[in-house]
């Protein structure tokens, strides 16, 4: 599957961590891989609850209006899962010493993985990828050169053109992504044996006419290899028909950007109180309060009033306190 | 020669080895009174002792013989006046010298322990939280590490027999016995400081008794749609007892759920005997449990329904106070309050019929009462998909393909996993308005993380698998600011959404912990200190 899929594009990028010791903050000598790990844990969340949103911080990744989610996390090793397995059959007969050590992979350093879903741009012809790296580093500047300061090659990136082009130099093809807007199921068409079959006989049975067409033997003996090279084509053509439907990007959910997505949540929440106030209310009294309620909510403008990205309620409503109290262990 | 074909053998549970209370609840075998007794071990020794002193009285599972006829088995127990059961908490286990091998073997959450566990429960919010509770379960207290559970019949006026007040002081006994080695942890709210009592609800008869009520403090009938597991009932009981309380195939076809989803030791519905902690006969025919103590606010509940009836009954056009009042009840809890669904029953009109039709209690009303599914009322038209039962057990709601033919559905598979038993009993007054009146309630299970924990965090507390965002539980969920319940129009009724908001807390965590109710193999190797991991 592409990076870009469901509308969205899904970067996934390691970056080297420098190797050799580094002065901490407080004067001790550590490891790149240390400091890094402590500038990621001390990234403010987004304001998911009364506390966070006491602290008056919040993620830099809310600053912008196209990331849907981002993580970073250090990869120090791939694990390793054991010795291949081998049947102890064929060993014995091929008189293989399973004491001798299998190798396993290591990776050079611990690497920087970042991963993120953003709204892609269509129009933009890397589809947005440099437009919203440039805009990471607009954003959050100071965060970023905290933490890709310890990544081997960041060393002389100043400006948002420098760090998208960094950025770049890391990124690796996404794999997998993950399409979670979609409310009910998506318009996809499957295929089946049957279809792919008669797709498959078909093709099979206008190659087989061309080529007897074009070659004209003289014999039908000729009609088995013409045949098999046609029933060939014909598989051929099946194959590459699903390899060419399973590549194209899934289909984006209706309304699945991050501004229509914020806005949403926003006249959901208002529609909620909305709702509430006007039961019993005869016709017209609910009309002029629903004219009211659009004038004031504005369903259509994306832009104003909608929910700020990073938090969980824009309807004015407080959220919970939570008594982080842990309990003692001091009696047990 | 011939192979030997025999159909699987059916799980026959030893029922002389599992501590009573776990397959049916005393409640409903005509035990209405209950005492609760929290023990603190300080010397290993003493409560090993104290544990073998109680071991012959515990309660098995015995079946008593009973007008139903039931076999009972070769030798007959008789129905004794008062039950007694012992579970321990991790801490308890580890006070008693239970190896660090079985106690590392412990599950993560039996562990930490109820308090611990208070940002996932919800008990760190409103009124649940630590400032609230009773002083014997303040987490800086010394923590329960043994629980003695007694259960008594009544005498018709609704006194406990006084085989309650005897084992109490055989208990006490004991304990004074071991001069400090236990000790007996006071600090309960309620007018007995010493320990929980509890007793069902009781209600005056013509003739000067008094019964004991199936009912909590809101008045409604509860546990009704607890779980029906295989080796839980004898023979043809259990097939008849699965159907709507079992397992459903979303073809209309019911099983009774796997033992290991209750029972330690035994397969589950994943098909697996869960790991539990070595050796394991110290697990087998276990069982963990939450201790709830769940404060019922029935001043709030009464004036908020009031209030809310009138709105409902004017948004829908109900005449008489009292049927908005049940309905609005009906619909928070999905049954009305004597246990009749709103699957079946939808309307106040349709109630009365159907206990026109049924006998109230008998079997065909149980039946009636508990064989239903969701999958019919997707938008809980009948029933508000945020209600009560719907959370509690979600029956087929969940079936990703609900919409598919039957032959594809996957019925209930997603709630299989989710189910806990529900024992215990209300305490205190509702007559008080400031008292201490509520339920205790018992939620065993076989992994408190998966099943209790689960249904109390997504389901109970959160509406997300519904639908229905933040949306909690309109009975027992904690109401942040902005609470709301939603119940469904009908539109062929002509009946538009009912919005009820302003749902203050009407339950309230008052304490409680996590305990481990052993089989009598392990209550013995306990006692003993003889339990050998190797």
């Amino acid at each position: 599957m592409p990076n870009s899929d469901g509308g969205h594009y899904f970067l996934t990028l390691l970056a080297p961590v420098k190797l050799g010791e580094v002065r901490n903050h407080d004067g001790t000598i550590t490891t790149h891989s240390h400091v890094l790990r402590e500038e990621l844990a001390n990234l403010p969340t987004a304001q998911q609850s009364q506390v966070t949103i006491d602290t008056g911080l919040i993620s830099p990744f809310a600053r912008c209006r196209r990331t849907h989610f981002l993580r970073m996390a250090v990869i120090d090793q791939p694990m390793f899962n054991g010795r291949d397995p081998s049947d102890p059959l064929v060993n014995a007969v091929k008189r293989r010493n399973v004491l001798v050590h299998q190798p396993f992979d290591v990776l050079s350093r611990p690497w920087l993985m970042l991963a993120t879903d953003f709204d892609l741009r269509p129009q933009e012809a890397d589809q947005g990828v440099r437009s919203w790296a440039e805009g990471l580093w607009l954003n959050s500047e100071s965060e970023m050169r905290a933490i890709f300061g310890h990544c081997h090659g960041f060393d002389g990136v100043e400006d948002s053109a420098g760090f998208a082009a960094y950025l770049a130099r890391c990124q690796l093809e996404t794999t997998m992504s993950f399409n979670d807007y979609w409310p009910g199921r998506p318009p996809l068409v499957g295929e089946s044996f049957k279809r792919l079959g008669l797709g498959a006989l078909a093709v099979a049975a206008g190659v087989l006419a061309l080529l007897w067409a074009l070659l004209s033997p003289g014999s039908m003996a000729w009609l088995l290899p013409l045949g098999a090279g046609a029933l060939l084509a014909g598989v051929g053509a099946a194959v590459a028909n699903l390899w060419f439907k399973g590549a194209k990007p899934f289909p984006p959910a209706p309304d699945s950007d991050l501004p229509s997505i914020l806005k949403a949540l926003h006249v959901q929440q208002r529609f909620g109180f909305f709702a509430e106030a006007v039961q019993g209310m005869d016709a017209d009294a609910l009309h002029a309060s629903f004219a009211r309620y659009l004038a004031d909510v504005r369903p259509a403008d994306l832009e104003s009033p909608t929910q700020a990205p990073g938090v969980i309620r824009s309807d004015g409503v407080m959220l919970l306190e939570h008594e982080i109290r842990a309990p003692r262990l001091a009696a047990l | 020669m011939t192979p030997v074909v025999t159909a699987p053998l059916k799980v026959e549970l030893e029922l002389g080895d599992l501590q009573g209370g776990i397959l049916s609840a005393y409640g409903k075998q005509g035990f209405p009174k209950a005492r609760y007794l929290l023990l603190h071990v300080e010397q290993a020794e003493a409560g090993r002792a104290l544990v073998e002193a109680l071991r012959p009285a515990v309660t098995t599972a015995l079946r008593w013989p009973s007008s139903r006829g039931i076999s009972t088995g070769a030798v007959e127990v008789p129905r004794p006046d008062c039950t007694l059961n012992l579970a321990f908490s991790f801490w308890g286990l580890l006070a008693l010298g239970v190896p660090t091998r079985t106690l590392r073997g412990m599950p993560d959450e039996f562990i930490d322990g109820m308090a611990a566990r208070a940002p996932v429960l919800g008990d760190d919010v409103l009124d649940n939280s630590f400032g609230h509770w009773d002083n014997v379960w303040q987490p800086g207290q010394p923590k329960a590490h043994i629980v003695v559970m007694l259960n008594a019949r009544a005498d018709r006026m609704g006194n406990a027999d006084p085989a309650l007040a005897m084992l109490t002081a055989r208990v006490l006994e004991l304990v004074a016995g071991t001069e400090g080695g236990v000790r007996l942890l006071d600090g309960h709210a309620g007018p007995e400081p010493r320990w929980q009592d509890l007793s069902a609800i009781f209600a005056g008869q013509p003739d000067g008794s008094r019964k004991a009520l199936p009912t909590e403090h809101f008045g409604f009938v509860d546990a009704i749609g607890d779980p029906v597991f295989e080796g839980q009932y004898p023979g043809g009981e259990e097939k008849l007892r699965s159907v709507g309380q079992g397992a459903m195939d979303g073809q209309g076809n019911w099983r009774p759920i796997a033992t290991g989803e209750f029972i330690l030791g035994w397969p589950d519905e994943a098909q697996e005997v869960a790991g539990a902690a070595m050796p394991l006969d110290f697990s087998r025919n276990g069982s963990f449990f939450a201790y709830r103590k769940l404060h019922q606010h029935v001043g709030r509940w009464d004036a908020w329904v009031e209030e809310r009836a009138k709105g409902l009954a004017a948004s829908w056009g109900i005449a008489e106070p009292e049927e908005a009042r049940a309905l609005l009840k009906a619909k928070m809890a999905g049954r009305w309050q004597d246990g009749v669904p709103l699957s079946m029953a939808p309307t106040f009109a349709e109630w009365k019929a159907f206990n026109a039709r049924f006998r109230y209690g008998s079997r065909e009303w149980i039946d009636a009462a508990t064989s239903f599914g969701f999958s019919d009322d997707v938008d809980g038209a009948k029933c508000p998909v945020t209600s009560h039962i719907r959370r509690a057990n979600t029956r087929d709601m969940l079936d990703p393909l609900w919409d598919q033919p039957a032959a594809s559905r996957m019925g209930s598979a997603l709630n299989n996993r989710r189910r806990i038993l529900r024992r215990g009993l209300p305490y205190g007054d509702r007559a008080d308005p400031g008292g201490d009146h509520g339920i205790v309630l018992l939620a065993h299970c076989a992994n408190l993380f998966r099943q209790f924990e689960f249904v109390q965090q997504q389901w109970m507390n959160y509406g997300l698998d519904f639908n229905a965002g933040n949306d909690s539980c309109p009975i027992v969920g904690a109401h942040a600011p902005g609470a709301r319940f939603v119940i469904a129009g009908d539109a062929r009724a002509g009946k538009p959404p009912f919005i009820a908001s302003g749902l203050p807390n009407f339950v309230s965590t008052r304490g409680g912990d996590y305990f481990f109710a052993p089989s009598m193999t392990a209550l013995r190797m306990i006692g003993q200190g003889v339990v050998d991991p190797t």
